[in-house]
């Protein structure tokens, strides 16, 4: 036994390994720049004055200078680390070039070249301002271009206007030259060592560390934990109505298939189990809350409104959120009840064809007695995957029924870090679920090997 | 095929009409909801204006279509928010909304119309991915298992080396922008002919260090990874790393996540069937492994792959419904059924939640209808 559980909890390392690897390069892969969207949050927008020092410190700060994982496989012309250029239009440059196959070590002997001579040029006093100033122009616009072909073409038209105006150009010239796209390239394997973003995310994770958000600086675990509470609290109750209400039904529905209740119970289940929950509370929300259909419907309060003032009796407070309540769990277990109700129906049918009921019969025992002593424990058995399974798949069910109905849980937590662009709430709380469904299934596991007397653990 | 439609009940085949209904209205939405006519006579005889972009169009001598409205065309002057108990007294009954419209005075039934074909493409589609895929590799890991699969060195080191170049030449011709659609299939072909020709060759060298190949510790793994991540939020994930929405996008994603069900499937039903006496003597008779795999066990684990992937497009098509509900993922200007009834609830607009609810309802209750029945015939 004991081994069996040190086997499948060891099992479950590799796989926990390949998810924090996916989470984080998924964290990775997002459009947009996270230094600069920090910034955007602290008021500082590209356009302001000292937007450089500070995005180069904000980038800095967030590691984002560091290479992304351990190694990397790169063609032969790329740098290193692309990302230890600080500056961000610099680094932007350069990826354009790269990405037109220009060799690295020329493509940043062209930026340092044209940088010192738009600086010897715009430094310049306006001797003949006809030319120069035209040139000038030209220099500004030719600082923005970063196709290779444009480049060339626009050089050619600059150079002679450099030369009448006796500015030295022998070098850049050759260095424009210089820049032909690769004809082919050959992959190289680059080593970084575990100086590495992917190094550091993770041992921050191990000490409790998400990092922050954006939208409103908070530790993201900070937030995760209070919205942890409501989803786990909604798919706990959900479980439980779900198993008080399916497993009798289930039962008295197999117990004799083909009468009157069985039927009828299971075209309703059926149709219940087609309903999506998001209609169901739609309907529920235009139906129930307000007064613009019908009148005498309108017994539930407005959905969102979750400020219970303090100072109130237990069961006052207690009175004010079970009526908020109601609807959202109504939506969140009619699918879970007909699912596990029809299992179970199948279940307790499939049991009773067995011998040991037939036994049982011959024994001469009730059919009660048969019902509860003999085919609800081996019911139960299957039923714990099964159970195990809908706890977890609870957590996705409940998100769209928070962003509904504004509870306050991870997946209205996620659905509105994903609008504000707050990656690191989104694969925080991606990484957190499926960490939690991991060990929902290895609970789930480990238990059913544990009751189940057929499993035998010494092979 | 046949013997599937043979003793069913009365529901299975009123599900099965339904959805060959839903299908040919996916197939020809365009004509029964638009709002330029189908057939007029003029002049120079009959055109067809539905076919043609110009709008300058003669207005009499018309048939139009059944429902004289694109989902795209609004009306802010006087339709707006119509409910269909309205009197709506300035449209006679062969204009009149008879679901009524939404904010902007689009109409809700051509809504629902074009809105089929968004769900019914992304459903059938990512699921006939996800079985190609999903059967094909719980097929052969069921078949082969660990053991059966042995490579010598070379072969492992020639092969593994050709398929880092190749993700590597991916995805860097990728970035540089020089890859298509035709591009990235030729390239595949070119690496599936090189696999070939290294398995073929290599085999020839004599060596006697041999490996086996785990490709079912493989799909079991990466089945046991899709698990761990839980359904809507690695979607939501996903659909944040394209920077253009798009449908193809949601096909693409809802198969990299559907395959693995297939898979599970298939592998254990293929477990199941190789253990039967007309396998083993399909080997005997010396039949070649892909003959058995195609012609013995496939059609022995089609009813169960059936019922999955009826399973797997109503899972897919309330996912999509789910999404465009969320307002995540599809193109702002493509109408679905999820907008509407997002739209429907947030201004309580109850014929924009119940219509488009209905229509989802049917589709999935359908489907499982059918997955249900062929799943009672296999236990009884």
């Amino acid at each position: 036994m004991w081994y069996f559980v040190i086997r499948r909890v060891a099992l479950i390392v590799p796989t926990l390994l390949v998810v924090l690897i996916i989470s984080f390069f998924m964290s990775k892969l997002v459009p947009g720049d996270e230094a600069e969207s920090m910034l955007t949050l602290q008021g500082i927008h590209p356009d302001s004055p000292n937007f450089t020092s500070l995005y180069e410190k904000q980038y800095r700060s967030l590691n984002l200078e560091k290479p992304l994982f351990y190694f990397s496989m790169v063609p032969d012309f790329y740098p290193d680390n692309l990302r230890a250029i600080v500056n961000q239009s610099e680094r932007n440059q350069i990826k354009e070039f790269l990405h037109q196959k220009i060799d690295f070590d020329k493509a940043w002997a062209y930026l340092n070249a044209r940088k010192t001579l738009s600086a010897s040029i715009l430094n310049k006093p306006e001797s003949t301002p006809d030319t120069l100033g035209e040139t000038k122009k030209m220099i500004g616009s030719f600082n923005f271009v970063t196709d290779v072909t444009t480049i060339h073409h626009e050089w050619k038209a600059i150079s002679p206007r450099l030369k009448a105006s006796n500015i030295d150009i022998a070098s850049m010239d050759d260095i424009v030259e210089k820049m032909v796209p690769q004809k082919s390239y050959f992959p190289s394997l680059r080593w970084h060592g575990s100086n590495n973003q992917f190094h550091l995310w993770a041992s921050n994770l191990c000490a409790g560390k998400l990092g922050t958000s954006i939208k409103d600086g908070l530790p993201v675990s900070k937030k995760i934990a209070s919205a942890f509470k409501w989803t786990l609290f909604l798919s706990l109750l959900n479980l439980l109505i779900t198993v008080l209400i399916a497993i009798p039904t289930g039962m008295l529905a197999g117990y004799k298939p083909g009468t009157w209740f069985d039927r009828i119970s299971g075209s309703f289940w059926l149709l219940m189990y087609a309903i999506p929950s998001f209609w169901l509370a739609s309907v529920l929300i235009v139906y129930c809350t307000s007064d613009k259909y019908s009148a005498w419907l309108n017994i539930f309060p407005i959905p969102g409104t979750w400020y219970i003032p303090s100072g109130q009796g237990f069961f006052d407070t207690l009175f004010q959120y079970g009526k908020q309540l109601i609807l959202p769990i109504i939506c969140l277990v009619a699918n879970d009840i007909a699912h596990i109700s029809r299992l179970v129906r199948t279940n307790v049918v499939q049991q009773k064809s067995k011998l040991y009921v037939l036994m049982a019969m011959a024994k001469g025992a009730k059919t009660t007695s048969i019902m509860f002593h003999h085919v609800f424990p081996n019911v139960l058995i299957t039923m714990i995957t099964v159970i195990g399974g809908k706890l977890a798949a609870g957590f996705s069910g409940a998100l769209i029924i928070e962003v509904i109905f504004n509870i306050p849980g991870m997946g209205r937590l996620m659905f509105e870090s994903i609008f504000n662009a707050d990656w690191n709430v989104v694969f925080g709380i991606l990484l957190i679920i499926s960490f939690i469904t991991l060990i929902t299934m290895l609970i789930s596991d480990i238990l059913y090997s544990y009751v189940n007397p057929k499993i035998d653990f010494e092979s | 095929m046949k013997k599937i439609f043979q003793n069913k009940s009365f529901g299975f085949r009123i599900a099965v009409l339904l959805i060959l209904l839903y299908v040919l209205i996916a197939l020809i939405a365009p004509f029964i909801a638009n709002n330029k006519p189908l057939v007029c006579s003029n002049e120079n005889g009959i055109v067809f204006p539905i076919f043609e972009r110009n709008t300058d169009i003669p207005k009499d001598h018309c048939i139009y279509a059944l429902i004289p409205y694109s989902p795209d065309e609004t009306n802010l002057s006087s339709g707006v928010s119509l409910s269909p108990l309205d009197p709506q007294k300035d449209l006679s009954p062969r204009y009149r909304h008879w679901l009524g419209t939404d904010k902007l005075g689009r109409d809700v039934a051509a809504g629902i119309i074009h809105g089929t074909k968004v769900a019914i493409q992304i459903g059938f589609i990512s699921v006939l991915f996800s079985f190609i895929f999903g059967v094909s590799l719980g097929l052969l890991s069921g078949y082969y298992k660990d053991e059966n699969i042995k490579f010598n060195i070379f072969q492992v080191v020639l092969s593994s080396i050709s398929f880092v170049l190749w993700m590597f030449y991916m995805v860097f011709e990728w970035q540089f922008g020089h890859l298509n659609l035709i591009t990235i299939v030729m390239w595949f072909c070119i690496f599936l002919l090189c696999q070939y020709a290294i398995i073929v060759f290599a085999s020839k060298i004599p060596t006697k260090i041999k490996y086996h190949f785990p490709l079912d510790t493989l799909v079991v793994k990466s089945i046991e990874l899709r698990k761990s991540f839980p359904g809507i939020f690695i979607l939501l994930a996903l659909t944040t790393l394209f920077a253009t929405p798009s449908v193809w996008n949601i096909i693409l994603i809802i198969t990299l996540l559907g395959w693995t069900e297939f898979a599970r499937y298939a592998r254990a039903e293929t477990l199941a069937v190789k253990q039967e006496n007309y396998v083993n003597t399909a080997k005997i008779l010396g039949f070649s492994h892909i003959r058995i795999l195609l012609r013995h066990v496939l059609p022995n684990i089609m009813p169960s792959l059936i019922v999955v992937a009826c399973f797997s497009v109503s899972g897919a098509i309330l996912l999509e419904s789910t999404l465009s509900f969320l307002g995540i993922g599809l193109p702002v200007e493509q109408v679905s059924w999820g907008k509407m009834m997002a739209e429907g609830r947030s201004l309580l607009h109850w014929w924009m939640v119940v219509f488009p609810g209905i229509a989802l309802f049917i589709i999935i209750l359908c489907l499982i209808t059918i997955a249900d029945s062929l799943q009672d015939k296999r236990i009884g």
